[in-house]
Order: structure tokens, then C-alpha cells, then sequence
């Protein structure tokens, strides 16, 4: 009796204790699951989103009255000028051009640098106080766009913060958001860059192409972040951070295919070229416009003089414009990493080789002497 | 490292080109020249120099193309204008009886389609609202540098765009090369300038406790045959401080702080040496299974003539020294388990300065021994030692010596924003907090473009003043990204260090 008491007393705590570690290990696993490949990308949906709401919130009402105000500018500038011509035309008893002229010119003049004013204020066409709401620019598709090229550093400019509490909210906004999204940028291309290699390794095998290899020996390489001293860049010594987790478990395999550089550089060069034409028929710009912007934008220079539905006196289509471009950005910037993840032992290889080689030449033509680099010992 | 490698290879070559006959002179010179450019071209201030000439061949090549277009918008401008006042006038010219209400409609009806053109031409032309006749433009050479600078660092302000289609595709090309440069640039610069710190702080750092700590390590060395090197070439510096306890401390008792340094003199240094090194040889001898030798040392060090010159201290304590690096070398790999895993004797370069430097005790290049801890097992870890003594030296340096805290570096980032914020908001009369949030927007390489500097100048009537603006901004924003790299360098180690230990207490590895 005791043992099955104190069995049931045993059975008792180890439930109590499983319940409360179940929960540390769901919590522990979502965590996990959160920061890795697929739940990265929810990660920064998610975030984006958020980050919408709140510039919708900061910076919607701000900049719906500073239209309101240029609009309202804009209308009594005109009928100023409006009045002011009537007078000079009503002064001018015989009317003679060159007279009337020289002071309409100077009216039509100051007009013309209030418009500017109003434009440097955020007027852009929208004549009627009413259509505001439909044509703002902080709508929400609008926002997350605004959002999206926060965290990837493009910074288009087109919708730009002009509330302290919005310039404030998207300092902090960026601080935690561009180390997210490179995490985001470093896993997808992991995942991307490995089903892509071994995608290729089937399809070279199924070709055919003369290797020895087993079809089943074949895995997708480890992509093992290298460090090189000489030139890694800025991206990837911030992919190594989030490298050290994606790549604690798996295991180097030793596997010599490597895809192609031109091949990646094909992909690049079509996904921006894709890009081009669906932007160009949506947006009714031409093909040098549309490639033009579709670089600018993965590059993350992002000037933001081109952006797709950033037109005067905008249509309805905003919302699909913003989402759409939204989206394309993701994506290309996750294939660009994939890329540059395939591409990158190669090119430095290439290029360490390269510079050998130049030395070598220039070392080998010039000896006369067994001149050979020592190592310095520093 | 490539530039001092073949600046030595050409010093060696110089010095056998001298010996050379005319007749292959002049190509070895050549030869030479291009080897010594090339070595220059890769290395970082060659880079530096690509990258400066790069951006200014870009601003020179974009001002030619984007110039006349600017000029070309404020003509359409004035083109518009007098299209409207044209029609104004034939409005008035037409109604014979003016009516007020029929004349206003269509007044503003001209007005408003002004208008819209002019909308037109600021929003998708980049019109900036100057006229003709303004010397102003936006598409100066230094507007052209800041947009060059800005495409290549990827930053893309956007209040300069190229219009033309020339300009676009230059742009792109453009950005293919430059950026990548750029990015090649920067992790260089970062990298010599993390180092510079790094040591800088290390040796600042340590001077600090020099008193505490019991040895000193190099970065860097593949200890033994730089050790012997050194010794061999340049022998002990008169400055070598000894920083070892005593050996009363294998007597497990608590280490007595080390002896307090005197102002060094040759002849005492001899003597401190040699009591050192006998007191060493006497604790080898006691533990080295190879005794005689070390019997052999002691012997010597005990009976050395005390009253020698100046040079001969040096020279024998040098001797000393070798013939202990050897005996201690050797008995390093058997037995001795040292608790950091570095040979026991490391010598560093003497001082740069040694006459003004003997007095200070805070220089810190030292001759330094380090003698096995009490207790320490002296069972020979074998593949340990092996890995210590050869190869891991450089991480052991690493991770022994001072690294910049994290909290250093992020204070030294905010304090170049806070000084970018305050000038600019002199300058361009903006809020601290629109200079801040500029300085913030442009060094993460967002770079909206709303806020650019130049251009409240620009209304003033200060031309020049605007130009140089524009130039201070550029180089505000190279040094900005030079100081990003070096922090991020500076930092990784451990932010990647402090980020495994979170994902491990998560739970995320496993590891």
C-alpha cells in the first residue's frame, strides 16, 4: 500500500513537473522553430506587418493634415492669383499686351513658387480635401511598404516620416529590424542555395554529365560561412551570426559540385529582367524604367524616385501595387542571397587565383634572384 | 602584408639588381614597378585610392549627363509659363465685354493645368523650382559626388535621380562595379582599423595591470621560432621586465605579489636576470627528467663572472636565455602542463624607443616567464601540447588578451552620431532630433532622402557654401561606414559568442 502510494504520489509530481516542462518545451520549441528557416520568414512578415500598423497609426493623421494644409495653399494661391489678374486686367483700361503681360508674368511667377511650396509641403495633385483618405500614402499597403524598406535598408524616400514620433519610432524600428531581416536574408538563403545545389546535382546527374558520383552519394553541400579575411564583406560577417545555429548540426560532406557562377548570374539577371516586364505592364512604364527600378530596389540603394504606385492623382490600384512590389522584394533579395551563397567560395577562389596569378607573372618575369614571398612574421 | 612582402622582395632585389650588369636592368626595373604597383593596388590604401578615384570619376561622368537635363526642366518650366500667359492673354483679348465670373473660370482653368505641369515636373522630372537663370544647380560636381557616393554605398538618397536614360543605365553599371568595391573597401579598412584598436586597448588596457597580471602575451606569434628570432637578433631589451612569483608559490602557498620593479640598470638587470633564471633552472631541474642539461644551465648562471660590462650582460643573459628556451621548450612537451598552454618563455621586440622607455615602467613589451601553477597535473596531455605549442597560439593570444567590450564600441558609434546630428543641425538648421535621425538614416544605409544636407544652403545665397556642405557630407558619411566596419569587426567574436550562449540557453542547439 505505501509503494502504490507513494508510486502514485511519484506519478503525481513527475505529471506536475511534465506539464510545467511541457510548456518550457513548447515554449522552447516554438522559440526554435520562430528563429529558424520556415518560421523565419512568418518572423518577418509578421514584424513588417506590426511595424505598418504603427506607422499608420504615427504618422496616418500627421500627414493627412499637412496635405490638407497644401491643398488648402494650393486653393487660395489660386484664387489670389486668380484675383490679382482680374484686377490688373480690370486697371488696364486700353488693353496693351506688353504692359498687361509684364504683370500677369510676375503673378503667374509668384504662383508658381507657391505650388512649389505646397509640393515641398506633400501636395501631389489631389486637388479635393475628400479624396485624401483614398490617395494617402500611409494607407496600409503603403506602411508596409514603408516598413519593408526600413528593414532592408532600401529607403525609398517616397513616403518618409515627418512626425518626431515617427522619425524616433523608425530609428528604433530599424535597430532590431535589420538584424532580423538579415537573419531572414541568411537562413532563406541557406535553404534556397542547398535545394538549389542539390536540385542541379540531379539534374546533372540525370544528364549525365560523366561524373562518377552515386546518385545516392550526392547531398547538398554544407554551406559552411567562410571566413575570409580579405574579402568578406559587411552582409556576410552578419550572416556568420545566425550561421553558427543553421550550421551546428549538419555535417560537412564532402561534395565537389559546385553550380556555376554564370548560372547564378543568370538567375539574378532574370529575376530582375522578369521583374521589369511585370512592373512595366502594371505600371505602364517602359522596360529601361522597369529594370532600372527592379535593380535600384534589390541593390538596396533604393533611390525612391521610381516607386510602383507613386503616380499623381493615384488610382485605386495602390493597394495590389504596394503588396505586389512588397513581395517581389522579399523574394529577390532571398534569390540574391541564395546567389551570392553559391557564387561566393567560387569568386574567391577565382579571384584569389586571379591575383596569384598576377603576381605570379609579374614575379616570374622579374627574378633574378630566388625571390620567393616569405610569409612575413608578424 | 602584401605590400610589405614584396617591398621586401624589391628591397632584395634592389640590392641584387645592384650587382646586376645594364644590360637586363632596365625590364627588371620594370619588372619591379609593376610588381610594386600591383603589390600597392591590392593592398588598403590602394583600395582606398580605386575607390576615391572611382567615386570621382562617377560624379565627373553623371554631371555631364544629368546637367543639361536639369537646365533643359527649368526651360520647359519657363516654356509652360509662358504658355499660360499666352492663353491668359488671348482669354482677355477674346471677350470683348470682361464678365468677372466667365473670365475667372477660364482663367483658372489655365492656371490649374499650369499647375498640374508644374506638379509634373517636380514629382517625375526632379524640378527643384529654380529658374533658368540660377547658377544653382542641383547637378553640380559636388551633388554629382554625393550621388555617386551615395549609389556605390548603396545608401541612395533620391533627391538627385538620374532622368536621362543614359544616366539610369549608367547607374546600373555603375552600381555593378562600385558597389562590391566598395563593400571590398570597407571590410579591409574595418579590419586594419579593428586591429589598430584592438591592440591599442590591449596595450592601454594591460598597462593597467601590469601589476596584477602575471604574464604578458603577444598577439600573433608562433611562439617558439619568433622567441628564438628575436632572441637571436636583437637579444633582451634593456627594458624586460620579469614579472614571474617566485618560486615559493610551488610550495603551495599564496603567491606573494610579484617583486616591484626598480628602474633598470644593466648590471642589475643581469643580476635580476640571473637570480630569475637560476631560480627557473633550479625549479626545472627539480622536475625535467632531462637534468643535466638543466644542471648544466644552473651551473653556469651560478657561476658567471658578476662584474662583466654592459654588453656582455646582454650577451650572456641572451645566451641564457636560448639555452632555457630550448631546455624548457623540450621539457614543455613531456611534462609541465602550464595552465594557459604557452611555452614557458616568450621574449617580445625590444622597444621602439629604448633610452626613454627604460625609466617607464609602463612599457609592456616584456621578456616574461610563466612557471606551471602549483597543482597543475602533470600528466602529459600529449595532444594538447602538441596543439599548444604550435598552432593555437594565435587563438590563445586571442582570447587572452583584451577585447574592445561591446559597450565601448556601441558608445563610440552613438557619439559619432551625436556629433554628425549636432553639426548638421547647426548647419542646416534642422531639430537635433532631424539631425540625428539624418546621421541614424544615412549610416544604416537606409537613406530616405528627405533630409540632405546642401540644401537650405542652397536657398541662401551662399553657393559655395552649399558645395562644401555637400563634400563634408560625403566624407561624414565614408568615415561613418569606415567606423561601422571596424565596430562590426571589433564585436563579432563576441556578439557570435553571446548569441550561441542565448540560443544554447534557449535551447535552440543543442550543442
Amino acid at each position: 500500500m505505501e509503494r502504490k502510494r507513494s508510486s502514485r504520489h511519484r506519478q503525481r509530481y513527475r505529471k506536475r513537473k511534465t506539464t510545467c516542462d511541457k510548456i518550457k518545451d513548447f515554449i522552447r520549441e516554438f522559440i526554435a522553430f520562430m528563429f529558424s528557416n520556415v518560421g523565419i520568414i512568418g518572423l518577418v512578415v509578421g514584424y513588417t506587418i506590426c511595424g505598418a500598423f504603427m506607422f499608420q497609426a504615427i504618422e496616418g493623421t500627421e500627414a493627412s493634415d499637412d496635405r490638407e494644409e497644401a491643398i488648402k495653399d494650393i486653393h487660395s494661391a489660386r484664387s489670389k492669383t486668380r484675383d490679382r489678374l482680374w484686377e490688373i486686367t480690370q486697371k488696364f483700361n486700353v488693353l496693351e499686351e506688353e504692359a498687361w503681360r509684364e504683370q500677369a508674368a510676375s503673378e503667374v511667377l509668384k504662383f508658381q513658387m507657391e505650388v512649389i511650396d505646397a509640393i515641398n509641403k506633400g501636395y501631389d495633385g489631389v486637388d479635393d480635401v475628400k479624396d485624401l483618405s483614398e490617395t494617402s500614402q500611409w494607407s496600409f499597403s503603403g506602411a508596409f511598404l514603408y516598413s519593408l524598406t526600413v528593414i532592408t535598408t532600401i529607403g525609398y524616400g517616397n513616403v518618409a516620416p515627418k512626425t518626431e514620433w515617427g522619425k524616433v519610432a523608425t530609428i528604433f524600428y530599424a535597430i532590431i529590424g535589420m538584424p532580423l531581416f538579415l537573419l531572414y536574408l541568411s537562413n532563406i538563403g541557406d535553404i534556397l542555395a542547398k535545394s538549389f545545389k542539390w536540385s542541379y546535382a540531379k539534374c546533372c546527374l540525370c544528364r549525365g554529365c560523366g561524373s562518377n558520383r552515386d546518385s545516392r552519394s550526392v547531398s547538398p553541400e554544407n554551406s559552411v560561412a567562410v571566413q575570409v579575411p580579405e574579402i568578406i564583406d559587411e552582409t556576410d560577417e552578419q550572416y556568420e551570426e545566425s550561421h553558427i545555429e543553421s550550421t551546428l548540426g549538419d555535417s560537412v560532406k564532402d561534395d565537389t559540385i559546385t553550380v556555376p557562377v554564370t548560372l547564378c548570374l543568370a538567375i539574378m539577371v532574370g529575376y530582375v529582367c522578369g521583374g521589369a516586364i511585370l512592373f512595366s505592364k502594371w505600371e505602364d512604364w517602359d522596360f529601361l524604367d522597369g529594370s532600372y527600378f527592379c535593380f535600384i530596389s534589390l541593390s538596396t540603394i533604393g533611390f525612391g524616385d521610381i516607386v510602383p504606385g507613386d503616380q499623381i492623382y493615384a488610382s485605386k490600384g495602390l493597394d495590389m501595387s504596394f503588396i505586389f512590389c512588397s513581395m517581389y522584394l522579399m523574394l529577390g533579395m532571398a534569390i540574391i542571397a541564395m546567389c551570392f551563397n553559391l557564387m561566393q567560395e567560387e569568386v574567391i577562389h577565382k579571384f584569389r587565383s586571379c591575383v596569384k596569378a598576377v603576381k605570379n607573372c609579374c614575379s616570374c618575369s622579374g627574378a633574378r634572384d630566388d625571390d620567393v614571398d616569405t610569409a612575413p612574421i608578424e | 602584408m602584401a605590400s610589405s612582402s614584396s617591398q621586401r622582395s624589391c628591397q632584395q632585389q634592389q640590392r641584387h639588381g645592384k650587382k646586376q650588369p645594364s644590360t637586363g636592368c632596365t625590364s627588371s626595373r620594370v619588372c619591379r614597378c609593376v610588381r610594386v604597383f600591383f603589390g600597392h593596388l591590392f593592398s588598403n590604401l590602394g583600395l582606398f585610392a580605386i575607390v576615391v578615384g572611382y567615386v570621382l570619376l562617377g560624379a565627373l561622368m553623371f554631371e555631364n549627363l544629368e546637367a543639361e537635363f536639369e537646365l533643359q526642366q527649368r526651360g520647359n518650366i519657363k516654356r509652360y509659363r509662358d504658355d499660360c500667359l499666352k492663353e491668359l492673354w488671348q482669354i482677355t483679348e477674346r471677350l470683348n465685354v470682361l464678365y468677372e465670373q466667365n473670365w475667372t473660370q477660364l482663367v483658372h482653368e489655365q492656371l490649374r493645368r499650369f499647375e498640374t505641369n508644374v506638379v509634373a515636373a517636380a514629382k517625375l522630372e526632379g524640378y527643384d523650382g529654380k529658374d533658368l537663370l540660377d547658377s544653382e544647380r542641383q547637378w553640380s560636381f559636388s551633388g554629382a559626388l554625393l550621388y555617386s557616393v551615395t549609389v556605390i554605398t548603396t545608401i541612395g538618397y533620391g533627391n538627385l535621380a538620374p532622368k536621362t536614360p543614359a544616366g539610369k543605365i549608367l547607374t546600373i553599371i555603375y552600381a555593378v562595379f562600385g558597389v562590391p568595391l566598395m563593400l571590398l573597401c570597407l571590410s579591409n579598412l574595418g579590419h586594419l582599423l579593428a586591429n589598430t584598436i584592438q591592440f591599442a586597448y590591449s596595450h592601454v588596457c594591460c598597462s593597467r595591470q601590469r601589476g596584477r597580471s602575471a604574464s604578458r602575451r603577444r598577439r600573433h606569434t608562433p611562439c617558439r621560432h619568433v622567441v628564438n628570432a628575436q632572441c637571436t637578433e636583437e637579444g633582451i631589451s634593456p627594458t624586460a621586465i620579469l614579472t614571474i612569483p617566485p618560486p615559493e608559490q610551488f610550495k603551495k602557498r599564496p603567491p606573494p605579489p610579484p617583486p616591484r620593479l626598480t628602474p633598470l640598470k644593466p648590471k642589475l638587470l643581469a643580476q635580476d636576470v640571473r637570480q630569475l633564471l637560476v631560480e627557473c633552472a633550479e625549479y626545472t631541474a627539480a622536475q625535467a627528467v632531462e637534468s643535466a642539461a638543466s644542471h648544466q644551465v644552473l651551473h653556469d648562471l651560478r657561476h658567471t663572472d658578476h662584474t662583466a660590462l654592459d654588453d656582455e650582460d646582454l650577451d650572456s643573459a641572451s645566451r641564457y636565455h636560448r639555452q632555457l628556451n630550448t631546455l624548457f621548450g623540450s621539457s614543455l612537451e613531456r611534462n609541465a602542463n602550464t595552465p594557459t598552454k604557452q611555452p614557458l618563455i616568450q621574449c617580445s621586440p625590444p622597444a621602439s624607443v629604448p633610452s626613454t622607455t627604460m625609466s617607464s615602467l609602463q612599457q609592456r613589451q616584456s621578456c616574461s616567464m610563466e612557471l606551471p601553477a602549483p597543482g597543475s597535473a602533470c600528466s602529459s596531455d600529449t595532444s594538447e601540447r602538441s596543439r599548444s605549442s604550435s598552432s593555437s597560439c594565435e587563438a590563445e593570444s586571442n582570447n587572452k588578451r583584451r577585447r574592445v567590450p561591446v559597450t565601448l564600441v556601441l558608445v563610440i558609434l552613438s557619439g559619432y552620431i551625436c556629433l554628425g546630428a549636432t553639426v548638421f543641425a547647426a548647419w542646416e538648421d534642422w531639430s537635433l532630433l532631424d539631425g540625428a535621425y539624418f546621421c541614424f538614416i544615412t549610416l544604416s544605409t537606409i537613406g530616405f532622402g528627405d533630409l540632405v544636407p546642401g540644401k537650405s544652403f542652397q536657398r541662401a545665397a551662399n553657393p559655395d557654401g552649399g558645395q562644401i556642405q555637400l563634400v563634408v557630407c560625403c566624407a561624414y558619411l565614408l568615415v561613418g561606414l569606415v567606423l561601422i566596419a571596424t565596430a562590426f569587426s571589433l564585436v563579432q567574436e563576441e556578439v557570435v559568442l553571446k548569441c550561441t550562449k542565448a540560443a544554447r540557453w534557449i535551447g535552440i542547439s543543442t550543442k
